[in-house]
């Protein structure tokens, strides 16, 4: 499984992040998991994927990660 | 003479770091599981390596008592032949106290950029957490 590509993380995503961390949309404590997350290399499928993180989710396709949803928008693509 | 307490805090203000390259990294994630990565800096854009806060490392040898510490140094130099059969127990409590330390410290640098006022503290703050998060 190739490792996750933040590299290719669009810069607006990164900066929507950053706003949403800063703002407390998004909980210190569900940034310390998915850096954990990250960390731990996680086992992505090809296609679209959609990880849960409590007051945020990640979307990626394969190993692009894609965007940030917010905690009320539902999740597409595969659970992990 | 210099005593065990100056020693400690010079290292603490010095902010150095022990770095561990991709390969040490990925053998010790092999045996030991993936806490490994975040004992320190995951440069996993870049290199592969591992930078880990020296004042933490001294904490977390600092956590167990001598015997335990040799038996963890015994461990974390196994070759991961003999895996299954071996009590990993030491090494696993030292890699998982760096973790915990670690992440620790990385929810104390969202909380401070979360509170700061300064616009280049904020940036200042906010480049240390990507870096974590997305790699150099």
């Amino acid at each position: 499984m190739p490792r996750i590509q933040w590299r290719r993380l669009p810069p607006a995503v990164r900066e929507h992040l950053r706003d949403r961390v800063r703002t407390r949309a998004i909980d210190a404590q569900d940034l310390v998991t998915l850096l954990a997350w990250i960390n731990a290399e996680p086992n992505l499928p090809d296609g679209t994927w959609c990880k849960d993180f409590g007051s945020f989710k990640l979307v990626g396709e394969g190993a692009i990660p894609k965007t940030f949803l917010t905690r009320d928008q539902p999740c597409y693509g595969q659970l992990v | 003479m210099t005593t065990l307490i100056d020693f400690l805090q010079e290292m603490e203000q010095s902010r150095q770091t022990v770095v561990l390259s991709a390969e040490e990294v990925e053998r010790l994630a092999k045996l030991f599981g993936p806490a490994v990565r975040s004992m320190g800096f995951w440069n996993k854009s870049g290199d592969g390596s591992i930078e880990i806060p020296m004042n933490n490392v001294t904490e977390a040898a600092r956590a167990l008592d001598d015997a335990s510490l040799a038996q963890a140094v015994s461990q974390l130099k196994s070759s991961g032949e003999f895996t299954g059969m071996m009590d990993h127990t030491m090494a696993s409590r030292f890699i998982e106290t760096l973790a915990s330390l670690y992440l620790r410290q990385f929810q104390d640098r969202v909380h401070r950029f979360q509170e700061a006022s300064d616009p280049a503290e904020t940036d200042r703050l906010w480049d240390g957490i990507a870096r974590d998060l997305f790699g150099a």
